[in-house]
């Protein structure tokens, strides 16, 4: 039976909020990689021509000032905008069982994916339930032997029902991807259809009794090739004591998919869209390695690096050029490094206040600098710190200390805040806008920080993403400078963890531990 | 018989209708003429070089800020300022008070334009420093309020006429690009 929406809210959703600035053009996908429209995000809000949304297999009727939606057995009304005529589409997705996942830095193109709710696996079978059709993908890995199964286009309900046995999991394995390993070396018993709202399914050969469940592996695995376009070899191109580049001729039509990220700060990965991959026919300068896992749908390069160094990357003509910068590091050694610990606000500058006040983030942050300098200097290194007690200093005369020491390193220690108390949890590391040296420090500092401070892992950002200036101290900084943020003062669990020894002695032991992978420095080199 | 009872009834209920109307109405005056602008104080309440007080008040856009995938996203719904109010200023403290960063004392006092440039002017409460969230939701508010507005490319910050260094970790001491957030 079809069922009928009148979407008041999207009506008032529709006029009420609009836009300050003109419409930001943001591509609009049924799902990561599927048939795509033009949208526009205006005053957060993503809005769409509604005869568009035939393109991605919806229904759609215009009325007057209404817009019908359909897609399978539901049926949405909702209003255009007054003056665009445009659709809001979040309201209309979610009526109709769909997911918006809006655009942001890390995926720049927004989608609507189905919900899946149902999870059911074991070693003889497994299955699944969607609230709409989802794209259906298999194929087989080794080491150990298991069946992938990816629904693309699909979010994993929160609520979702996972009926897993051993050696078998399901997570949100991308952004539109919900993916489903069983191992097994097995196949689909008659083969899955390419699209389906839901169903089960039995593994070739004779009922086995289940096995133990295996952790899954360290590295990743190379899979088989796959037929297809052929990408590769990486090709040095340019060589210094600082700096090697390379460049990957790319498919055509992978450009805007190609993307560069840090796996660990030894180890980097390229991921484009499926290809077969050509390795290099000699060995490259700074790279020990190259891995390749290819699941049909995307291929990802996998880099070892002879050790941790920054790169810089930029696709230009159909080809993808990156730069591996090495850090100057000295000796490699941390003992007899001077470094400069600032901690941040003082005096009359007070900084972000708890809730009702008590609890200064310039008292937290000086606990945790002296913490951190206790730590260095047993290390050997020889600490500045740009204040010892209560006084206040001007921005750009931390730096400034730095730079007169001719510092190797320039931390700066913050507490965040949030305009909504316990919204926001966690530690963040800052570096300056794009520099892959900085990048590569917070890097370090912060895969220690979030694996020993106990609150979740923000990840770093450049200080460009809050202002294109950047923050002062690291601007004026002219060694490899981080702004560590080291929890939310707004946050009840986040305060009660940072007021602790144990947290301020963790983190302290992340900064050294980061600092030392960042130089090289033992037996971190090799990570 | 039951036809002229239906109409009578009608005729009752437009009467009834349209002196609960002219009451709505009649209510909504008296809160024009007697009720504040805002909480900002009149003597605050004028762009030093706006000259609009005695044209009628454009709409403009009030921001609320949120927090979404840890992107902060900025929402808008229109306001009429009051007449004689400035719309920049009623824009600017129409989002201090959505976005509930500042202390609710915290006010700006004037906006004061030099060609592409805007000086903000705050009350005392405002200058102090935040976390890099709130910094961020305060400074970038304020620059895409100000987006509203042809011609503002730029703007400074001052409390109670004197410049400040910063709010947290931007330093403060040179104007702002708008477009640079």
């Amino acid at each position: 039976m079809r069922r009928l929406l009148v979407l008041i809210a999207a009506g008032i959703a529709a006029h009420a909020p609009a836009a300050l600035e003109p419409d930001w053009p943001v591509r609009l996908a049924l799902f990561q990689g599927g048939p795509e429209i033009q949208a526009f995000e205006r005053g957060g809000e993503l809005l769409v021509r509604p005869e568009d949304l035939r393109v991605l297999g919806l229904g759609v009727q215009v009325d007057g000032a209404m817009a019908e939606v359909t897609r399978g057995d539901s049926r949405v009304r909702a209003p255009l905008h007054p003056r665009t005529s445009k659709l809001a589409i979040e309201p209309v997705a979610q009526a109709l069982g769909l997911q918006l996942r809006k655009p942001s830095a890390e995926a720049p193109q927004a989608a609507l994916l189905a919900t899946v709710t149902r999870i059911f696996a074991d070693a003889n079978g497994f299955g699944f339930e969607s609230s709409h059709p989802v794209q259906v993908r298999s194929f087989q890995l080794r080491d150990p032997s298991r069946l992938v199964v990816d629904l693309k286009g699909a979010k994993l309900s929160p609520s979702a029902s996972l009926e897993l046995g051993p050696g078998t999991r399901a997570s949100q394995h991308q952004s539109d991807t919900v993916r489903l390993v069983v191992e097994t070396d097995r196949t689909v018993k008659g083969g899955l259809p390419e699209t389906a709202t839901g169903g089960a399914w039995m593994l070739s050969g004779p009922e086995e009794p289940a096995a133990e469940p295996t952790p899954p592996p360290a590295n990743p695995e190379t899979s088989p090739p796959v037929a297809g376009p052929k990408v590769g070899p990486i090709v040095p191109i340019r060589s210094s004591p600082r700096e090697e580049s390379f460049e990957l001729r790319l498919p055509p039509g992978s450009s805007a998919k190609a993307t560069i990220e840090r796996l660990a700060p030894d180890r980097l990965a390229i991921r484009l869209p499926a290809a077969e991959w050509v390795p290099p026919e000699a060995a490259l300068p700074a790279i020990r390695s190259a891995e390749t896992e290819n699941d049909g749908t995307a291929l990802r390069i996998a880099l070892n690096l002879e050790r941790p160094m920054g790169v810089r990357s930029v696709v230009e003509g159909g080809v993808l050029r990156f730069t591996l910068v090495r850090p100057e590091v000295g000796d490699g050694k941390l003992a007899g490094k001077v470094v400069v610990v600032d901690a941040g606000h003082g005096g009359q500058d007070s900084g972000a206040k708890a809730p009702g006040g008590g609890v200064l983030e310039k008292d937290l942050n000086l606990a945790m600098a002296l913490e951190i300098a206790d730590q260095l200097t047993r290390q050997g290194a020889d600490v500045i710190l740009t204040r010892a007690s209560d006084v206040f200093l001007p921005l750009r005369e931390r730096s400034e200390i730095a730079n007169r020491a001719n510092a190797s390193f320039f931390i700066s220690v913050h507490v965040n805040s949030n305009r909504v108390a316990n919204s926001r949890s966690g530690t963040t590391v800052f570096h300056h806008k794009d520099d892959p040296i900085g990048q590569l420090l917070a890097d370090c500092i912060q895969r220690e920080i979030g694996g020993r401070s106990g609150l979740p892992n923000l990840g770093t950002w450049s200080d460009g993403k809050i202002y294109a200036s950047g923050f002062a101290v690291l601007r004026y900084a002219k060694m490899p400078a981080v702004l560590l943020e080291l929890g939310f003062i707004n946050h009840a669990t986040d305060l009660r963890r940072i007021r602790t020894d144990d947290f301020r002695k963790r983190v302290a032991s992340a900064v050294v531990e980061g600092l030392k992978v960042f130089l090289g420095d033992g037996q971190n080199q090799a990570r | 018989m039951g036809r002229t009872k239906r109409a009578d009834g009608g005729s009752r209920l437009y009467l009834a209708i349209i002196v609960v109307g002219l009451a709505v109405l009649a209510a909504i005056a008296a809160y024009v003429q007697l009720a504040p602008a805002t909480k900002v104080p009149d003597a605050i309440r004028r762009t030093e070089s706006s000259g609009q007080a005695t044209q009628p008040p454009k709409e403009v856009r009030v921001l609320t800020p949120r927090y979404e995938d840890g992107n902060l996203r900025f929402e808008s719904k229109p306001i009429r300022p009051e007449r004689g109010e400035d719309p920049m200023l009623a824009a600017i403290n129409g989002f201090l008070a959505e976005a509930k960063v500042a202390p609710a004392e915290a006010k700006c006092r004037s906006a004061r334009r030099e060609g592409d440039l805007v000086v903000l002017d705050f009350t005392a409460p405002f200058g102090q420093t935040y976390g890099a969230e709130d910094e961020q939701t305060l400074l970038g508010g304020i620059a895409k309020t100000l987006a509203q507005f042809p011609g503002v490319k730029r703007f400074r910050i001052t409390v109670e006429g004197r410049p400040i260094e910063t709010l947290g970790n931007i330093e403060l001491t040179e104007p702002l690009a708008i477009s640079d957030f």
